[in-house]
């Protein structure tokens, strides 16, 4: 059958299902419909599809009512999910559709799935949380971070989606004790008895550790590479490299500090945009300009002002604002 | 040798070579052992559905692209069957589906799910009142803020729309 005969056909078959799927049709549309399967074999075939696309609705009725059927449907589309196929930029179809088409995915559009559909644990712009886990390990989370907590028997794995955690892990007390882990898009970090944060990005993780060591183990690197206290690093997918020492900072924010130690002034301020929603930049003349001191931003809408006043007295700047939600620090 | 041969052949060969670091690798994100394993046998059978003779450049980052996907369509019905179940339990006991039941009713929501995936939302909204609380055309419209001859037209929009994923489906691309 030609390929425009066999959509007419659809097309009439899908035309007829809405007729009779309405209480109000009656004998005589039955008959018209009966007359019209008769008239080509191709209408029949195209009403067999029709009546293939029923079952699973008939199915669900049957099991177990189709309003909780509708309801789920509806639950399990809401936001992350939808927020997962606009990162992905794609319909669910691409992504496989149970198998009805093939699906394939990059490691970015993967990871943007996981982290829309998977992520438990959230803080806004801003926000800062502590959490205890179910083996005594203290968790902080960092201004606009996503992390997933998943304790398995196989591991205790928190998976950081985005920003900044800061782990003390505590000691297993299963027979098996099982490894303590923080998975990036980048790679894996396992915990050798520690005190150690891990700050995620599109580009790269750092890692800084304060107490016991690390193992880095980027996803597609075999190396691995051990981090003592005291240590930080940065790796990606492919690899890690050692980048000085362990950051006062990337502990301090977990007791509400913002800690500037000899900071060039456009780094510090890329740090403290990170704790709100106004974009913060630098004017001319002032990225050699070095910041060292230590700022509250337990409330970042409350301290913020703060913080803007004490680089005016400490260095030779001034904010100002160009626009609406802009702040800009420029040379007096 | 025919191209069905000639892409299991090579399915072989990848499977030889790959299968045990696909495993680990499924092992790796999803500390389940089970899981992979049933992940990487399924990872294997979308190969084999799509007969391609030729193999890949990169053979394991290939599969990796196809497990990924597999995963997420395994979290996508996870999330499905959480939300059917939370659903289920607001009604009376009586009601309660046996686990067989449960299983035929997880298989079709899903199906349902993919199906009208890319429908415009009330359309999608007309059709599953229709089908799932079997509401007619009246009601249906009532709710939507629509008249019934709207309702119609969103029915026949929505079975059309699945009738031409059907006819785009594996049926065709296997003739290619």
């Amino acid at each position: 059958m030609p390929a425009d005969k066999e959509g007419a056909a659809l097309a009439a078959a899908a035309e007829w299902f809405a007729r009779l799927g309405d209480d109000a049709a009656d004998e005589a549309e039955r008959q018209r419909w009966r007359d019209w399967l008769a008239a080509d074999p191709g209408h029949a075939q195209a009403w067999a599809r029709v009546e293939a696309i029923a079952q699973p609705f008939a199915q669900l009725r049957a099991a177990a009512g189709g309003p909780s059927g509708r309801q789920a449907l509806a639950e399990a589309r809401r936001a992350p999910r939808r927020q997962a196929l606009r990162v992905l930029g794609l319909g669910a179809l691409a992504l496989g559709g149970y198998g009805l088409l093939g699906s394939e995915l990059p490691r970015s559009a993967y990871w943007a799935a996981l982290a829309a559909w998977r992520s438990d644990q959230r803080t806004g712009i801003g926000q800062t949380r502590h959490l205890e886990l179910a083996d005594g390990s203290r968790l902080s989370l960092n201004t606009a971070t996503r992390v997933r907590i998943d304790y398995s028997d196989e591991w205790r794995r928190i998976q950081l989606f985005d920003g900044e955690i800061l782990l003390d892990s505590g000691i297993d007390r299963r027979a098996r004790p099982r490894p303590l882990i923080v998975d990036t898009r980048h790679g894996r970090v396992t915990a050798l008895g520690t005190r150690f944060s891990v700050r995620g990005d599109e580009a790269a993780t750092r890692v800084d550790v304060f107490d016991g060591a690390v193992r880095i183990a980027p996803f597609d690197d075999a190396g691995t590479l051990l981090l003592p206290a005291g240590r930080s690093a940065r790796f990606t997918a492919a690899r890690s490299e050692a980048a000085g020492p362990a950051a006062a900072a990337r502990e301090g924010w977990a007791d509400g500090l913002l800690i500037a130690d000899d900071l060039p002034l456009p780094e510090f301020v890329a740090e403290l945009a990170r704790y709100t929603p106004l974009r913060l930049e630098t004017g001319p003349g002032t990225a050699a300009l070095r910041l060292t001191g230590v700022y509250r931003i337990g409330q970042p809408a409350r301290d913020l002002p703060a913080i803007l006043a004490a680089i005016e007295a400490s260095l030779p700047l001034r904010a100002d604002s160009p626009g609406p939600g802009r702040v800009r620090l420029v040379a007096r | 040798m025919d191209l069905a041969a000639a892409s299991a052949d090579c399915i072989g060969d990848l499977y030889r070579s790959h299968h045990g670091w696909l495993q680990r690798w499924l092992r790796l994100h999803t500390g389940c052992g089970e899981r992979a394993a049933d992940l990487a046998h399924d990872t294997f059978l979308r190969l084999l559905g799509r007969r391609e003779a030729r193999s890949p450049a990169e053979p394991r980052a290939y599969l990796a692209t196809v497990a990924r996907g597999l995963l997420v369509d395994h979290w996508r019905r996870q999330a499905l069957e959480r939300a059917w179940l939370e659903a289920l339990s607001a009604q009376p006991a009586a009601l309660a589906p046996s686990p067989e039941d449960r299983a035929l009713a997880l298989e079709a929501l899903a199906q349902i799910d993919a199906m009208l995936d890319r429908l415009k939302p009330r359309v999608r909204e007309a059709f599953l009142l229709a089908q799932l609380d079997g509401l007619g055309y009246r009601e249906i419209g009532q709710r939507l803020g629509v008249g019934e001859r709207m309702v119609k037209k969103y029915m026949a929009e929505a079975m059309l729309h699945c009738l031409m994923l059907i006819a785009d489906g594996p049926q065709t691309h296997a003739g290619r």
